[in-house]
């Protein structure tokens, strides 16, 4: 189902303060970009625990992105990005020996005042992703049990 | 109830290894009171009645099946349909119908990988013809038939609805014989509930090791540092699966200074084993910048066999990518 | 031709089924041991740390797993080091699992006397095996 016709569908967490802020500064001033992001709000991207990722695969998401404020100053709650920068390496290893493609998992930093920065990730990421077709988890289990 | 007021009990073993089975001998004398209360209808370990005994039998007329193994074949997958029929109440004993256990982590291969090992890579098979195994062959007499081989490890749980859950490799003695009082008393939880251990609790409650605030600044494998015994060996960078696993076996493991591997399933209210075990082990990394943080997890040597010793089939993704 | 299957086969540890062909008289034309089972242990042992295989290769057997154990520890410690220590090796020679529990059932079940007597004597043979594989001999 690779080509035009696939839409990937992306699950992004966006922490309150900085990256969900972007997106809707980006959204407001009409940026270009694509509607394939399903966008889920934390209050901080140390909320997000490793199985919220994981889920979203398993659930259908062709590609995932954690997004939130710049360490070393910037969080709202002081180090809840370090946790993150902690988890989200051994994440990536994770999803690696799974046989997720490491395109389809994004995580970094954008603040709130870098509306285009996430705009810009938006359109490059939904690209890439549509490129690797889609992941379709559960579905190709089933399909390829016989 | 059989007429003579004794439990009538099936036991059964799927892809399992007997330690199960052993696990009930190992109730030792209480081994009699079992006998006493029960009678014991099915089981291929001890007793000789065949499978055609069991497809004899009425709908539900065994109260309790104990089965244990993980489904890996299809002999396994219609076993587990037949004594969900042939049973009042079907129970998950041990991990590997719990949550896939140790055969579980064939789920990082495929079925054309571990046969081409199997049959004809192996330094200790002599298989000169290349044969590989077929669901049917002709022999000169007739026809042989072997079940199925998956691609995909499966719990009991993912192919048949399931009573009681009792989590452990192997679960304990103690533990056992608690479920069967349980069984016996008719006081059983809600169907569904893990039994036979810990209803809230993790292994780190069970663990004598003293724990401190954690600030791991480097992993280490367990046979490259002696452990200090009072200390929690998480603590000293040693990863240890007690955090993101259900109390019940007594820690036996961290009682001799190895760590945790997470026998006795996820945790309580926990999603995924693997995902708590990976965030709890991530979150303690003692590192300021990104760059040190990576250093130090890129030294966790593989993720999914740490994370899901126990669980691969259970957890959330169930296997690597199939191509 | 009839076939009689034998299924399952019962009282040991693992999986297995007799197939039997009977000719046109009744008698046996041939007999077939089927084995219904494989888990892959030579597979998946691939890829993981070598330290934690003494802790799954005992997982292949439930009845004899410390064989499984000792085996994978003996080649874990010598894939590791060199230099052997005493006292792993003094660890290995006091297995005594083969004489204790794996032979001597069947030694004590052939006997009909309750009381001690020659006939519970473990065999002579299993006892200089045992001396043998602690090289005490």
């Amino acid at each position: 189902m690779n080509g035009a016709d696939f839409e990937p569908r992306i699950v992004g967490f966006l922490c309150n303060w900085c990256t969900y802020s972007a997106a809707d500064t980006a959204g407001v001033s009409r940026m270009e970009q694509p509607a394939n992001v399903d966008i889920i709000r934390v209050m901080c991207t140390g909320r997000v625990d490793p199985v919220f990722v994981l889920k979203a695969f398993a659930e259908g998401a062709d590609g995932v992105i954690v997004s939130g404020c710049h360490p070393p100053g910037d969080c709202h709650y002081n180090s809840g990005n370090y946790k993150t920068f902690r988890r989200m390496p051994l994440v990536e290893a994770l999803l690696q020996q799974y046989g997720i493609e490491e395109e389809r998992f994004h995580w970094g930093w954008i603040s709130g005042a870098e509306a285009p920065k996430w705009a810009q990730l938006v359109r490059d990421f939904t690209e890439q992703v549509r490129e690797l077709g889609p992941l379709n988890w559960k579905r190709e289990l089933e399909s390829k049990e016989d | 109830m059989a007429q003579n007021g004794k439990l009538k009990l099936g036991l059964y073993w799927a892809a399992s290894c007997g330690g199960c089975e052993i696990a009930i001998v190992e109730l030792r004398e209480k081994i009699l009171d079992l006998d006493a209360a029960a009678d014991i209808l099915f089981w291929p370990c001890a007793m000789d009645f065949k499978y055609k005994d069991v497809e004899a039998m009425p709908d539900g007329h065994m109260d309790v099946v104990l089965f244990n193994g993980a489904i890996r074949t299809s002999e396994n997958e219609e076993m587990a349909h037949l004594l969900r029929k042939k049973s009042k109440v079907l129970v998950a004993f041990g991990s590997c119908a719990h949550e896939g256990c140790i055969p579980g982590l064939a789920n990082l291969f495929d079925r054309k990988s571990i046969f081409e090992r199997v049959y004809l890579t192996s330094q200790s098979v002599e298989n000169p013809n290349k044969y590989l195994p077929q669901t049917s062959y002709q022999m000169p007499e007739g026809e042989i038939d072997i079940p199925y081989f998956y691609n995909t490890v499966k719990t009991l749980g993912q192919v048949e609805d399931v009573d009681y859950f009792v989590p452990g490799c192997p679960p304990q003695a103690p533990q056992i014989w608690a479920v069967v009082e349980a069984i016996l008393g008719g006081n059983l939880p809600p169907k569904g509930s893990v039994v036979g251990a810990s209803p809230d609790k993790t292994v780190c409650d069970e663990c004598k090791h003293n724990r401190e605030e954690k600030h791991v600044k480097k992993f280490y494998r367990p046979h490259e540092i002696i452990p200090d015994s009072n200390r929690c060996l998480f603590d000293q960078g040693i990863i240890c699966a007690g955090p993101a696993t259900r109390a019940g076996c007594g820690a036996l493991c961290t009682s001799v200074d190895m760590p945790c591997r997470g026998c006795y399933g996820p945790a309580p209210n926990v999603l995924d084993q693997g995902a708590a075990l990976l965030s709890a082990v991530a979150s303690v990394v003692d590192a300021d910048t990104e760059e040190d943080a990576a250093r130090i997890v890129a030294e966790v040597v593989d993720p999914i066999g740490t994370f899901y010793r126990f669980g691969l089939p259970a957890s959330l993704l169930h296997r690597t990518k199939l191509e | 031709m009839k076939k009689i299957s034998i299924d399952p086969i019962t009282r040991l540890e693992g999986h297995g089924r007799i197939d039997i062909f009977l000719d046109e008289e009744g008698d046996v034309a041939n007999a077939y041991l089927v084995v219904p089972e494989l888990r892959g242990f030579e597979k998946f042992a691939e890829g993981r740390p070598v330290e934690e295989l003494p802790r799954i290769t005992p997982r292949i057997c439930g009845v004899c797993p410390e064989a499984h154990h000792m085996a994978s520890a003996k080649a874990t410690t010598r894939s590791i080091t060199s230099r052997y220590p005493r006292r792993a090796k003094s660890c290995e020679s006091c297995s005594t699992l083969p004489f204790t529990s794996l032979t001597t059932p069947s030694t004590f079940t052939s006997s009909e006397r309750p009381t001690l007597s020659w006939g519970r004597m473990p065999r002579l043979p299993s006892v200089i095996s045992w001396a043998w594989s602690t090289r005490w001999v």
